[in-house]
């Protein structure tokens, strides 16, 4: 049965479970859980966290599947969906933190932080290992990347999403997403050009 | 393509979502454009790089964690359903299960192919019950009296052998019978049988051959041989004949020709052109054997009436049309031997033909001879005299015949027939008178003598 399920569509695995089938349910968890929760992971920069608001999104999606626009598209309804959670987050953490903010300018702007630069509950243990690999020093460049631009990178790199379904979940035109993905990019490349430097310089 | 038309393209450039013609404009700004160039190399760059950032897995545990709260969900999903929509009757879980099944691929396919099979023993029945038109057979309802019905078989019909001979107009069968070329309408074969006339040769139901005898101007070869019989060929001879003095025609039997008459009668068809040919037809059977006489070489006048006058009775009661072998035998027999042939007739057959017609045909010998001279109008003449001796026609025939005669140097054959006309009541006076005119003896056939003409 679960095989079945695997060749169908978003929607329809959708309305098999609302029609009570929750086998259904379980591709839907499989397809999404892991893009999901770097995309909560990337944002948040808490595992422990990520994980009770990927839990938290699942659990939304369930409750909520009843209001669910078919016209739109299920990755488009779950990512507004962990977008908001990730917002949510980051409000009660505003009132228990009083960490600086990387205000870089107003919003809407290059590199406008909405969300409060959190240090890690528990920091990344790849990254620690493996703080000069590349990757290592991806991730936090990522991490690093304005909130704005972090957003469109992530949904873009971990989920695929096109420039279009990004700029539904953001709530802007498509240019600007494209625009913002073009910074982080540069972004990143200067970021990892400093680390490669720095690294035959240290050689 | 500029550098500002060009930048926000560069994205799309990179993940290859640009447009054929809008990357192919971007790529030749690239190859021209150093800025543009250097910041799409490190978009390209960058992308290669985003691929490597590592994809953190979330615990394993919150799949199951997530699936519990979904089934308790689908649980407390159907129990609503259930509880909002009343218990289906038994009919209607039924009609429900039915409908599952038939939306179903393949219970759809099985109920197509079973329709298809259905319809098909459906229809095997009404073809079965179509074998007569199917296979072309005809109700044939009752013919009409006389008439033949048609066939009602399937086999196809063989192709008649039959050979048509253009000249006489006349069909061949394989076994020689032979039949007008124009099959007229039926008649009574009682009316055919009374119609026939000497030997059968000459067909009543032929209506050239009727025409024929009037002797409208023809050469006299046609006239010659027309009068002959049906299948009769065309006189080899092309100079005119005379009635002959000599031995009987032979090889041709009454019976023979009787009874090839009476195979003939049977396909008899026309009855109206019978009945308009009627009265010819006893003129023309006489003039057949008269015709066949001349063909053999000559015939004693009291001989060839006599044959002819018992072909006449016969073939009042023979087969309408004659035989063809009979026919055609003293045809193909070689032409009339010289012209010393005795024109006085034999015999005293009945004066069967209407006097019209004689004086019709008399008129007609008349008018060839003026056009054609009187040498055309002998067989015509000849003609009138076999088929009634002792008329009046006969007699002026006669002496116009001894009158051509004499034009031409023949003295003794011109009072053969002056003394022959004077047996004919009409006209015996007159020819008692021409044949006092006659010299004694006939002249040197090099210089003939003109006598002058009554």
């Amino acid at each position: 049965m679960t095989a079945r399920f695997s060749d169908m569509a978003d929607d329809e695995l959708l309305a098999r479970f609302a029609s009570g089938e929750a086998a259904a349910f379980e591709v839907l968890i499989q397809r999404y859980q892991t893009p999901l929760y770097n995309f909560i992971l990337r944002t948040i920069r808490d595992s422990d966290v990520a994980a009770d608001l990927l839990q938290e999104a699942f659990t939304r999606v369930i409750q909520r599947h009843s209001d669910f626009n078919r016209e739109a598209k299920f990755s488009t309804w779950v990512y507004v969906i962990a977008r908001n959670l990730c917002f949510d987050h980051a409000r009660r953490m505003k009132h228990r933190r009083h960490a600086s903010l990387d205000a870089e300018g107003p919003a809407g702007s290059d590199g406008g932080a909405w969300v409060e630069r959190l240090p890690a509950a528990q920091p990344d243990l790849e990254l620690q290992a493996g703080a000069n690999s590349l990757r290592a020093r991806l991730a936090l460049a990522v991490e690093a990347l304005p909130e704005e631009q972090r957003e469109v990178f992530l949904m873009r790199q971990v989920q695929q999403l096109p420039f279009a379904e990004i700029a539904l979940v953001v709530g802007v035109s498509e240019n600007t997403i494209k625009s913002r993905m073009r910074y982080a990019l540069e972004r990143l490349q200067r970021a990892l050009s400093d680390y490669e430097e720095q690294a035959r310089a240290r050689a | 393509m500029d550098c500002r038309t060009c930048e926000p393209t560069l994205i799309d450039l990179v993940h290859s979502e640009l447009a054929t013609d809008a990357a192919r404009e971007a790529h030749a700004h690239l190859a021209t454009c150093v800025s543009c160039r250097a910041s799409f190399d490190t978009l390209v760059a960058a992308t290669r790089l985003a691929a490597q950032l590592p994809m953190a897995e979330p615990p394993p545990q919150l799949a199951g964690r997530v699936m519990e709260i979904a089934e308790a969900h689908a649980r407390e999903a159907a129990a609503r359903l259930r509880v909002a929509a009343p218990r289906p009757t038994p009919w209607q879980a039924l009609l429900d299960f039915v409908g599952r099944l038939a939306t179903r691929p393949q219970v759809a396919m099985a109920t197509v192919m079973v329709l298809i099979v259905a319809v098909g023993l459906w229809s095997l029945p009404r073809l079965r019950h179509e074998p007569a038109v199917a296979d072309g057979v005809v109700v044939n309802p009752e013919p009409p009296e006389g008439e033949v019905a048609p066939s009602t078989g399937v086999e196809s019909a063989q192709p008649l052998d039959l050979k048509v001979d253009m000249r006489a107009r006349r069909i061949r069968s394989k076994d020689g019978m032979s039949e007008p070329a124009a099959v007229p309408a039926e008649a009574p074969a009682s009316e055919l049988a009374a119609q026939q006339t000497a030997k059968g040769k000459r067909s009543a139901d032929d209506p050239f051959d009727a025409l024929d005898d009037v002797d409208l101007g023809e050469p006299s070869r046609r006239a010659a041989g027309r009068g002959r019989g049906p299948l009769a060929e065309p006189e080899k001879s092309s100079e005119p004949r005379e009635f002959a003095a000599g031995p009987p025609p032979a090889g041709q039997p009454t019976a023979a020709r009787a009874s090839s008459a009476r195979a003939r009668k049977s396909e008899r068809s026309s009855s109206e052109r019978l009945d308009n040919l009627a009265e010819l037809s006893g003129a023309a059977a006489s003039r057949d054997a008269n015709g066949r006489a001349q063909a053999e070489g000559g015939l004693r006048q009291e001989e060839g009436l006599t044959r002819r006058g018992g072909a006449i009775a016969e073939s009042k009661s023979a087969a309408p049309a004659a035989a063809a072998a009979p026919s055609r035998a003293p045809a193909a027999k070689p032409a009339s031997p010289p012209p010393k042939e005795d024109d006085s007739l034999a015999g005293k057959p009945a004066n069967t033909q209407p006097a019209a017609s004689l004086a019709t045909r008399l008129e007609a010998a008349r008018a060839l001879a003026s056009e054609n001279g009187c040498a055309s109008a002998l067989p015509s003449y000849r003609r009138i005299v076999s088929s009634a001796p002792t008329s009046s026609e006969a007699g002026y025939a006669l002496i116009e015949m001894a009158q051509c005669r004499r034009k031409t140097g023949d003295i003794d054959t011109a009072r053969g027939l002056l003394e022959r006309a004077t047996d004919v009541p009409a006209v015996a006076g007159h020819a008692r008178a021409l044949l006092s005119t006659l010299p004694s003896k006939s002249p040197p056939a090099a210089s003939p003598k003109a006598a002058p003409s009554p």
